[in-house]
C-alpha cells in the first residue's frame, strides 16, 4: 500500500513545487494547529501539523490561496508559483464585534471533511466558557462533556474512554507522558488553561505515531509564548487557588517564552482557625508550566517546556503524603525540504509519591514510588504531494520503576523493605498515510510495531498462570536476575487504518479499525484512582494488554454548518486485562504477580453528538449509550461482570448565550446512569465479627447521578472580567457509592448492619473568579 | 497496609468531610440460601473449648445469627491420632470439649483437623498449632485533650517481639474491664512484627500502629458528624446507675444516655471514682482501667481471614469511599465436598500469652522504654 502511494506521487513526470510555510495568529504570534489552506483553482489544499506548518506539492501556476481558521479572518494570497515557495501568513483574530463563539473543530466543515473519527477536541476558548466546579477552568473535566468520555464519579482521578480504565489513557503534556493528571485527588487537573494551547483527545481510529496505551490520547500542547507582546494575565478564585501567566518575545518574532502558575490556597486561608499543635500540617497544591521557544532560522526551530506540579497533605511537619509530576521536553523542528517536515523530541518524565507516618525518628514508616521515564522520538512528515502525506517515525522509551522505597523503624530498629528497581524498555517503528483517493474517498492507514523489554537487576518470581482460584498465590520459583539481564520481551504489530467517505459536501461516512498494546498496567483495586496506584512494566507473569477496535460513523452538517452531528458505534476486544485477587496487597507487594489476575474485556457503545457552533447560542448534546465487561478467571466465578465505570446511559448538554459584549452566560447538564454495585446477600458471625457474603460482581446499580450548573461571565473593561458560577444549582446529593457496613453505635452481640449512600459534594456549590489579561 | 491506608483516608478526610454527605439508604437486597457458618477458634489453654455453629442470614437481618444444632462434631490431632469429641448438650449450637486433667488443649507444632457432619453433609478442615510471641509489658501514655479528644485519656501499648523466622501471624486481642475491643476497626493483626508477608519485619518488635492497636481510639467509631466524635466522653453522674451495657453520647448540650434525654450541660456529669462504670466499653483508657491483651499465634491463613473480615467490614466512610475495594467474599478454610454448597466461617488454633495491666502510675509511661 505504502509503495502504492508512493509511487502515484512520482509517477506524474510533470514538473511540480511546493508551497509551505507556517501560520500563525496574527495577535500573539502562536502557532495554529489546524489551520487550512485552499488553493481555490484546483480545488485541493493542506491543514497545519501540530507545529503550525504546512507543505502542498502542485504543478506551476498562478494560484489564489485561502488560509482559513475557525475564530480568525480569512486571508487571501494571489501567488505566482514557478518555485518552491515558503509562505508564512498570520491571521489576525475576528474584531471583538464580529467574533462568533468558537465551539469545536478548527475549519467550519472539518467533521465532515477529515478523515479522523472518535476524536474529542476542544478549543480553550470554548473551555473557558463551560461552567466549572469553583469556576476553575479544567481541561479534562470540559472532555467529560463530550460522548464517549465518562469518570466514576466526583473528586476521582482521570476519565475513562469507552469503557476503558483510567490507566489506559495515554496523557500526553507536549508529549511528555503524565501519570497523574489530577491535583486534590480528582477535584482538578493539573493542565493550567492559561498555558494550554490544544487538548485533543483520541477515543479510537488512533494515528500510528500514537501507542502504548489500550483506551484514549490524551494530546495536551502548551502555547509557544506571546511573539508580539508581554502580556499578563490570570485569575483569582474564591475560595480554592490563584493563577498567573507571563508571556512575551525574548527577541522579537524569533523567541518568546511563557511562564504560567497556579497555587491553592486552603492552607493560608484556614490556618488562624487551626489548633497549635497541627501547626505544621498543610493541605495544598501548585504547578508551574513553563516553555520557551527560538525561531534559528527558516528552517529550524526549538522548543523547551516543561511542567512541575505538586500536592502536598501533611498532618505535622514529620507525617503525610505529597505526590507530583514532573515533565521535560526539548524539540527541534527541522525542515528538511519543503516537502520534508522533522521533529525530534527528548523528554523526560518523572513522577513521585511519598508518604510518612510516625511521631518521632524511633518510630516511623516511611514509604517512597518513583516512575521515571525518558524517552526519544523521532517523527518525518512527508507532504508528497496534495493526495497523501507519509508519517514515519520511531520512538524509544526507558522506564524506570522505583515501586517502594520503604524504611520501617520500630523502637530505633530499622528495616529497610523497598522493592527491586524495575527497568524496562519500550520501543516502536511507525509509518502511516494520509491518502486522498478521490474527492469523496481519504484514507489513512499505517502500523506500528512495539516492542518491550523487561530487564532485571532483582529477584525473578514465576507464579502458576494456571491458578484460577482466586487467591493470592505463592511464587513456585524465584531467581535472581544480574543488572540489565532480559528477563522477558513481546512485540506488537498494531494496524491501524480508516477511512472517510463523502457523500455529499456535508455528508460522509467513516470508519477504523486499530489494534492498539500496553505494556505498562495501572494496578488499583479501589473504587477511584489514586495518586498513590501503583504502575507496574509487563514481567513474564503479566503480560501486555491488548486491544482491538472497530467504530463507524456518520457525519452530517447542515444549515451551512452551524449545526454538526454525528452518530458513530464501536466495539472493542481486550485481552490481559487486570483484575485482582480479593483482599490483594496493592502496596508494597513483592508477590504483587501472584495477586494481579488477567481476563479479557469487551466494550461497545453508540456515540450521539448534537452541536451547534455559530450564534449567540452554541452548545452540544452528547449521549452515550454504553457496556463495558470484563471476564477474569478467579472473579465473579468467571462470568462477565461489568467494570467499575460502566454506565449505560452518558447525557450531557452545554450552552453558551452571549447576550452583549459584557455578558456571557453558560449552562451544562449532566445525566448518568449509576454505576455498578456489588450488594451483599447475607452475613455471617465469627469471632464476634459479623462479615458480609457478597453476591455477584457489580451485579446493582447505585441511584442516577444528575447535576445542572451555570455561570455568567461579566466583562468589566478590557481588562478584567469576573466569572459567577454556581455547581449543583439544585443541591443534589449525587451518590458517590454505596456501602454495607455495621451501625458503629450497635453493641452488645448483635451487629446493626445498613447501608450508607455517600455523596462527595451534596450541596449546592457557589464560586466567583476574576481573570485578568494585560 | 490498611491501617496505612485507612490513615491515608482520614487525613484526606480533614480537608475533605466537610463538603462530602452521607445517607442512610434502604436496598433492596436479594438473600442466597442460608449456609453453615463455622465458629472454630480453639485455644492452647485448659479452658472449655467452643465451637460454634450458625446459619447465615439476610443482610439486614438485624439478630442473633440462628444456631446449627444436631451436628456431629470433632477434632482430631493428626500426629497421634487423638480423637476430640464436642458435645452440645444444651442444643444450642455451642459444641464444646473440656480437656482432662487441667491440660491445655493441643499439643504444640502439631496439626488438627476437624470434621463436621450437619444433615448428611461432611465439612471438614485443617490447622496447626504453633507458638505465640511473649508480651514483654504494656504501657501507657498520657495524652491531653485535643481538638479530637475532648478530655485527657491514655493510650495504651504493649511490647512483644515476633519469634525468629519468616511467617509468624499473630492476632492480638484486647479486653478493656473485661469487654473484648469486638468492634471490626479493632481487629489487630500483624503478619511477622509488621503488616504483611511483603514487609519481611522479623523477629522484631511490633511495629508502632500495631503496639498501640490494643487502644480503643474513638476514630474506632468513625465519626460522621463532629457531635460524634465526642462519643468517647465518659460522663458520668453520681445520682446515676449503670449497667455495663449502658451507653450515651453527647449532642450539642445535651447527654442521650440510653435514648432518653438529658438535658443537663454535659460539665455537669463526672466519673465515679473507683468503680467501673462506663458509659461505652470501649470508651478512652483512663486511669482505673484494667487491660488485658492476648498475643494468638494464628496460621497465615488465619490472618489472611481476619485481614479479609477487617477488609469487608470497615468500610470507610464520605470521601474516604474514593479508597474503598469492591465487596467480595470472605476467605474460608472449611470444605465440603458436596458442589455448590456453600460454607463459610474459621478454623484455627492458637497458642495464647497474655498480660492483665492497670492503668495506673506504674504502667503510665511519657517516653518509650528503652
Amino acid at each position: 500500500m505504502f509503495c502504492l502511494a508512493t509511487g502515484q506521487g512520482n509517477s506524474n513526470s510533470q514538473e511540480k513545487h511546493t508551497l509551505s510555510g507556517y501560520v500563525r495568529d496574527g495577535d500573539n504570534g502562536e502557532t495554529l494547529i489546524g489551520a487550512t489552506v485552499r488553493i481555490s483553482e484546483l480545488n485541493t489544499g493542506g491543514i497545519t501539523n501540530v507545529y503550525g506548518f504546512y507543505s502542498i506539492t502542485v504543478p506551476p501556476g498562478d494560484y489564489t490561496l485561502i488560509y482559513t481558521y475557525v475564530g480568525y479572518e480569512s486571508i487571501t494570497k494571489k501567488v505566482s508559483l514557478a518555485q518552491n515557495l515558503q509562505i508564512n501568513v498570520e491571521l489576525p483574530t475576528v474584531s471583538q464585534t464580529l467574533r462568533e463563539v468558537v465551539v469545536l473543530g478548527k475549519a467550519e466543515d472539518q467533521n465532515v471533511e477529515s478523515t479522523e473519527m472518535s476524536v474529542a477536541e476542544l478549543d480553550i476558548k470554548t473551555i473557558e466558557k463551560i461552567p466549572a466546579f469553583l469556576g476553575e477552568v479544567d481541561v479534562v473535566k470540559s472532555l467529560q462533556l463530550l460522548p464517549g468520555v465518562s469518570t466514576v464519579g466526583e473528586a476521582t482521578s482521570g476519565f475513562n474512554v469507552r469503557g476503558g480504565g483510567v490507566g489506559q489513557n495515554l496523557v500526553l503534556l507536549d508529549e511528555a507522558p503524565v501519570y497523574n493528571s489530577s491535583h486534590l485527588f480528582g477535584f482538578f487537573s493539573i493542565f493550567n488553561p492559561d498555558a494550554v494551547k490544544d487538548v485533543k483527545l483520541y477515543k479510537g481510529g488512533i494515528p500510528s505515531e500514537y501507542g502504548g496505551r489500550l483506551s484514549s490520547i490524551l494530546d495536551v500542547r502548551m502555547k509557544e509564548g506571546n511573539s508580539k507582546r508581554f502580556q499578563v494575565n490570570g485569575g483569582i478564585g474564591v475560595p480554592i487557588f490563584s493563577r498567573i501567566a507571563v508571556q512575551g518575545p525574548i527577541i522579537p518574532e524569533k523567541a518568546s517564552f511563557i511562564v504560567a502558575a497556579r497555587r491553592s490556597y486552603v492552607d493560608i486561608l484556614t490556618k488562624p482557625f487551626w489548633p497549635e499543635d497541627i501547626e505544621d500540617a498543610g493541605l495544598r497544591f501548585y504547578d508551574v508550566t513553563m516553555k520557551t521557544n527560538y525561531n534559528i532560522n527558516k528552517k529550524n526551530r526549538i522548543y523547551l517546556s516543561s511542567y512541575i506540579g505538586r500536592d502536598v497533605f501533611k498532618a505535622d511537619a514529620n507525617q503525610g503524603f505529597d505526590w507530583g509530576n514532573k515533565t521535560a521536553t526539548f524539540r527541534w523542528n527541522h525542515i528538511f525540504s519543503e516537502r520534508i517536515f522533522s521533529n525530534t523530541s527528548v523528554f523526560i518524565s518523572d513522577y513521585d509519591y511519598s508518604f510518612q507516618v510516625g511521631e518521632t525518628e524511633e518510630d516511623l514508616f516511611s514509604w517512597k514510588s518513583r516512575i521515571l521515564t525518558y524517552n526519544l522520538k523521532e517523527q518525518i512528515n512527508y507532504f508528497i504531494n496534495p493526495k497523501n502525506e507519509l508519517s514515519l517515525g520511531i520512538e524509544g522509551i526507558m522506564y524506570r520503576f522505583k515501586p517502594a522505597e520503604v524504611l520501617g523503624v520500630s523502637v530505633g530498629e530499622s528495616q529497610d523493605f523497598s522493592l527491586d528497581e524495575r527497568k524496562s524498555v519500550e520501543s516502536a517503528a511507525y509509518l502511516s498515510n494520509k491518502h486522498t483517493v478521490t474527492n469523496k474517498l481519504s484514507l489513512e492507514y499505517g502500523v506500528r510495531v512495539s516492542a518491550f523489554h523487561y530487564f532485571g537487576s532483582g529477584s525473578v518470581f514465576e507464579f502458576d498462570p494456571e491458578d484460577g482460584s482466586g487467591l493470592p498465590r505463592a511464587p513456585i520459583s524465584q531467581r535472581q536476575a544480574d543488572n540489565w539481564e532480559l528477563i522477558e520481551d513481546y512485540y506488537n504489530i498494531e494496524p491501524r487504518f480508516s477511512f472517510r467517505y463523502k457523500f455529499t459536501p456535508s455528508l460522509s461516512v467513516k470508519g477504523s479499525y486499530n489494534r492498539m498494546s500496553q505494556y505498562i498496567h495501572l494496578v488499583s483495586n479501589t473504587t477511584a484512582s489514586l495518586p498513590t496506584d501503583v504502575w507496574t512494566p509487563s514481567t513474564n507473569n503479566i503480560e501486555p494488554q491488548i486491544a482491538d477496535q472497530v467504530a463507524l460513523g456518520l457525519f452530517k452538517n447542515y444549515e451551512n454548518n452551524m449545526y454538526e452531528t454525528s452518530i458513530e458505534i464501536y466495539y472493542k476486544e481486550s485481552q490481559n486485562q487486570l483484575d485482582y485477587v480479593d483482599g490483594a496487597q496493592i502496596f508494597i507487594n513483592p508477590n504483587l504477580e501472584g495477586d494481579v489476575l488477567s481476563g479479557n474485556g469487551r466494550a461497545y457503545g453508540a456515540e450521539l453528538y448534537l452541536k451547534k457552533g455559530k450564534g449567540q447560542l452554541t452548545g452540544w448534546i452528547s449521549y452515550t449509550l454504553a457496556r463495558t465487561e470484563l471476564q477474569v478467571s478467579g472473579v465473579n466465578k468467571g462470568n462477565w461482570y461489568p467494570t467499575r465505570f460502566d454506565q449505560r446511559h452518558n447525557a450531557k448538554l452545554t450552552m453558551n448565550y452571549t447576550l452583549n459584549r459584557k455578558w456571557d452566560f453558560s449552562t451544562n447538564f449532566t445525566y448518568l446512569t449509576g454505576t455498578p454495585l456489588t450488594l451483599p446477600i447475607g452475613r455471617a458471625t465469627v469471632n464476634a465479627y459479623t462479615y458480609p457474603l457478597v453476591g455477584s460482581r457489580n451485579a446493582a446499580r447505585i441511584p442516577d447521578y444528575h447535576r445542572l450548573d451555570i455561570s455568567a461571565t461579566w466583562d468589566i473593561g478590557t481588562h478584567w472580567d469576573v466569572v459567577f458560577t454556581i455547581y449543583n444549582l439544585y443541591g443534589r446529593r449525587n451518590p458517590f457509592s454505596v456501602y454495607f457496613s455495621q451501625n458503629p453505635d450497635s453493641f452488645n452481640g448483635v451487629a446493626e448492619t445498613q447501608a450508607t449512600q455517600v455523596a462527595i459534594l451534596g450541596s449546592v456549590i457557589p464560586a466567583v473568579s476574576f481573570n485578568f489579561d494585560f | 497496609m490498611l491501617r496505612i491506608i485507612v490513615f491515608f483516608a482520614l487525613l484526606a478526610s480533614i480537608g475533605l468531610s466537610l463538603i462530602s454527605c452521607e445517607d442512610i439508604v434502604a436496598f433492596d437486597l436479594d438473600s442466597g440460601e442460608p449456609i453453615l457458618v463455622v465458629d472454630a477458634w480453639l485455644e492452647h489453654t485448659e479452658g472449655e473449648q467452643e465451637i460454634i455453629l450458625t446459619y447465615s442470614q439476610p443482610y439486614f437481618e438485624n439478630l442473633a445469627p440462628q444456631r446449627a444444632t444436631g451436628a456431629t462434631v470433632k477434632v482430631v490431632e493428626i500426629e497421634s491420632n487423638t480423637v476430640f469429641n464436642f458435645q452440645d448438650p444444651d442444643k444450642n449450637g455451642t459444641y464444646t470439649y473440656l480437656p482432662v486433667d487441667g491440660e491445655p488443649f493441643g499439643t504444640m507444632d502439631s496439626n488438627y483437623g476437624l470434621e463436621i457432619i450437619l444433615d448428611g453433609i461432611t465439612y471438614y478442615s485443617l490447622s496447626r498449632l504453633t507458638p505465640t510471641a511473649q508480651i514483654d509489658s504494656i504501657t501507657f501514655e498520657f495524652n491531653e485533650q485535643d481538638l479530637a479528644y475532648e478530655e485527657d485519656w491514655y493510650y495504651g501499648e504493649v511490647w512483644a517481639r515476633d519469634l525468629p523466622g519468616l511467617g509468624n501471624t499473630y492476632w492480638i486481642k484486647s479486653y478493656q474491664n473485661g469487654k473484648f475491643l469486638n468492634k471490626p476497626s479493632q481487629i489487630n493483626i500483624a503478619y511477622d512484627a509488621s503488616f504483611s508477608a511483603g514487609n519481611q519485619f522479623d523477629n522484631k518488635t511490633f511495629i508502632q500502629p500495631i503496639r498501640t492497636g490494643i487502644t480503643p481510639f474513638p476514630e474506632d467509631t468513625p465519626a460522621k458528624s463532629p457531635y460524634k466524635k465526642r462519643e468517647g466522653w465518659k460522663i458520668v453522674k453520681d445520682s446515676v446507675r449503670f449497667s455495663t451495657s449502658s451507653y450515651g453520647y453527647v449532642k450539642g448540650d445535651t447527654l442521650i444516655f440510653n435514648d432518653t434525654e438529658v438535658k443537663e450541660s454535659p460539665k455537669n456529669y463526672t466519673r465515679i471514682t473507683g468503680q467501673p462504670y462506663f458509659l461505652r466499653a470501649d470508651s478512652l483508657y483512663q486511669r482505673g482501667d484494667i487491660v488485658r491483651v492476648e498475643v494468638h499465634s494464628i496460621t497465615p491463613e488465619a490472618w489472611f481471614f481476619l485481614f479479609r473480615v477487617a477488609d469487608e467490614t470497615i468500610r470507610l466512610p464520605g470521601f474516604a469511599q474514593l479508597f474503598a475495594t469492591p465487596p467480595a467474599d470472605v476467605s474460608t478454610n472449611i470444605f465440603t465436598d458436596v458442589k455448590g454448597m456453600g460454607v463459610a466461617g474459621f478454623f484455627n488454633i492458637s497458642d495464647i500469652s497474655s498480660m492483665t495491666v492497670e492503668v495506673r502510675d506504674e504502667t503510665i509511661i511519657d517516653l518509650v522504654p528503652q
